[in-house]
């Protein structure tokens, strides 16, 4: 224990402050990529930019084109904040909503609750409200902006597959993220990065309805709206490129090839970059909860145990919006799509963080294997239990 | 601007940043000697729970072994002092002497089989080493605090503001020989549990 201890700030208030300050300049970058796209989004939503583009074509004169876009951009601005405020407001509500989550009854789980009680004494922080996503997959995340108004969220498959101090181990870990300002860091994120998707839902839900096909909320959904909007930017950026061909002012030549390149940046690139800076400040911050819920439980092997159950191909894959899947403990994706991997993971890799665990003491390679077992063992059940309900 | 000036001036920024400085020691000295004692009330809850379990647990074991009155005495007399301590040092022996006691009156309990199995009796008993495993958090919590204050006033430069105000020490509350054991065996233990 004294290894852990030494190398890092002792108490969790101290650790908020230093782990704020090491994900500051990623946050800052965030904020300049993802600016853009809510103008975009924004100006997309109003129409105005249509209207503006549309009139501009059709006049060309600039001097009616600059106070046009001033006031779109007011407006966009305006509404941005008014949605910004909203969202922030109802973040975690967002959050619980995406993942269907429903409070839980103190009275049906007495032994979770125990446990949280008693480590959030151990952690001094205030006792956050539960909620359950009735699933087979074994996985748990929580979120809210302040420590009083947290909420944990388990899955019910979660409760089946662990034991009483891999319990523990998963439930200190949430609660270091709670307390060193990661849950909270986590939801805006998970906010900002929703409404970055936005256009890519909206078409998702469109397509659904139309084609009635039950693809589920995972990543699989976003194909075709991805799809979509690549063909739709590549198409205006090659036809702008033929109208700009025929300008012959530099300044205005510039201006027009900058305006052509927003749908590109707003949709795809800008998104693609906020995707991977949400993942780099989850990835480097998981570390730390480990690391922290161990100071908590005074047992490794909890956690690691857990971790290997856990991780079992499959057995923490849940329907989730991928805007949101940085809160959960380890990745609730399908195992190993590639772009979920390197840096779009938002999760270092559990091999990785079982190591460090390991490093810590207490953990044998045959506590580890049994874990294993335990968990294929939960697979096979789950997956036989699915087969005979089809 | 005339040299006389400019020294002046800078004197006086130096006075003022280290003014700002030594507050923001102070401010962080309070905070954390502030936290420490919120940590004590949070052991504090928890003695107190223990101790109101007792008078429940004393009647229900009377009910059965009604002659056993050396033992209730000895309870009896541990739980007022354990509602009566104050400060960590006393809790931590009252807390102790307790534990001692209820040890003997579950050793009696060990004779009255139909006493163990009583429903009541297994509640009061879930119930008491519930309030222990709290209070053993509890005690995690505080002593963490304790051992960051005591480190903070002993360190440069804090201890300058620190013992200008007479900060002293915060005492560990200890949870007595037996559990110490306990805790570092699940630490070197390569056995599963």
């Amino acid at each position: 224990m004294k290894r852990t201890s030494e190398d890092a700030p002792i108490l969790i208030y101290d650790r908020i402050g230093s782990n704020r300050r090491k994900t500051r300049w990623l946050l800052a970058v965030f904020v300049i990529v993802s600016i853009p796209v809510f103008l975009f989004i924004a100006h997309y939503m109003t129409g105005i930019v249509a209207m503006s583009m549309f009139m501009q074509a059709a006049s060309s004169p600039e001097s009616a084109v600059a106070p046009i876009i001033g006031i779109s951009t007011g407006i966009a601005v305006l509404l941005l904040g008014v949605a910004v405020e909203l969202l922030y407001r109802y973040s975690s509500r967002l959050v619980l909503r995406l993942t269907a989550a429903r409070p839980l009854d103190p009275k049906e789980e007495p032994t979770l609750v125990r446990t949280v009680e008693n480590l959030c004494i151990g952690a001094g922080l205030p006792v956050p409200q539960l909620a359950i996503v009735e699933s087979r997959a074994t996985n748990i995340y929580s979120t809210g902006l302040e420590p009083d108004k947290a909420t944990l969220v388990v899955t019910s498959g979660l409760l089946e597959a662990l034991d009483g101090r891999e319990l523990e181990g998963v439930v200190a870990q949430e609660l270091s993220q709670i307390g060193n300002g990661d849950v909270r860091l986590g939801t805006v994120l998970a906010t900002v990065m929703t409404i970055m998707m936005l256009p890519y839902l909206i078409g998702a839900r469109v397509i659904k309805t139309l084609s009635r096909a039950n693809r589920g909320r995972g990543i699989g959904c976003l194909f075709f709206p991805v799809l979509f909007f690549a063909v739709m930017v590549a198409g205006s950026t090659v036809s702008g490129l033929f109208l700009i061909s025929d300008i012959s002012d530099p300044t205005e030549r510039l201006f027009f090839t900058l305006v052509m390149l927003v749908p590109l940046y707003a949709l795809i690139i800008g998104p693609a970059i906020a995707y991977m800076l949400r993942s780099a400040v989850s990835r480097e911050r998981e570390f730390l909860a480990d690391a922290d819920a161990v100071l908590l439980t005074r047992y490794p092997p909890g956690l690691a145990r857990a971790l290997a159950k856990i991780a079992v191909p499959g057995n923490a894959v849940i329907a989730t919006q991928p805007s949101i899947s940085h809160l959960w403990i380890v990745d609730p994706g399908k195992p190993k799509p590639t772009f979920r991997t390197g840096l779009f993971a938002t999760h270092p890799p559990i091999r990785e963080r079982i190591e460090a665990l390991s490093r810590m003491g207490g953990l044998t390679p045959e506590m580890l294997a049994a874990a294993e077992a335990d968990g294929h063992l939960y697979h096979d059940t789950v997956a036989a239990a699915a087969r005979s309900e089809n | 601007m005339l040299p006389e000036n400019w020294i002046v001036l800078f004197v006086l920024g130096l006075v003022v940043l280290l003014a700002l400085w030594s507050m923001g020691i102070y401010n962080r000295l309070v905070r954390s000697s502030v936290q420490t004692k919120e940590a004590w009330s949070g052991i504090r809850v928890q003695l107190r729970r223990r101790a109101s379990l007792i008078p429940n647990l004393v009647e229900v074991v009377k009910g059965y072994a009604s002659h056993e009155k050396g033992v209730f005495e000895e309870v009896t007399r541990a739980r007022s002092a354990l509602q009566n301590a104050s400060g960590p040092a006393e809790s931590t022996s009252a807390n102790q002497t307790l534990t001692a006691a209820l040890g003997r009156l579950f050793a009696v309990v060990e004779n009255y089989p139909e006493l163990k199995a009583a429903g009541n009796f297994q509640e009061l008993q879930d119930e008491l080493s519930d309030v222990e495993v709290k209070i053993a958090y509890a005690r995690q919590f505080f002593n963490r605090n304790v051992a960051q204050f005591n480190i903070r006033i002993r360190s440069i430069p804090d201890i300058l503001i620190a013992s200008m105000l007479g900060l002293e020490r915060f005492e560990f509350f200890e949870e007595g020989q037996d559990a110490d054991e306990e805790l570092r065996v699940s630490f070197t233990s390569s056995g599963g549990e």
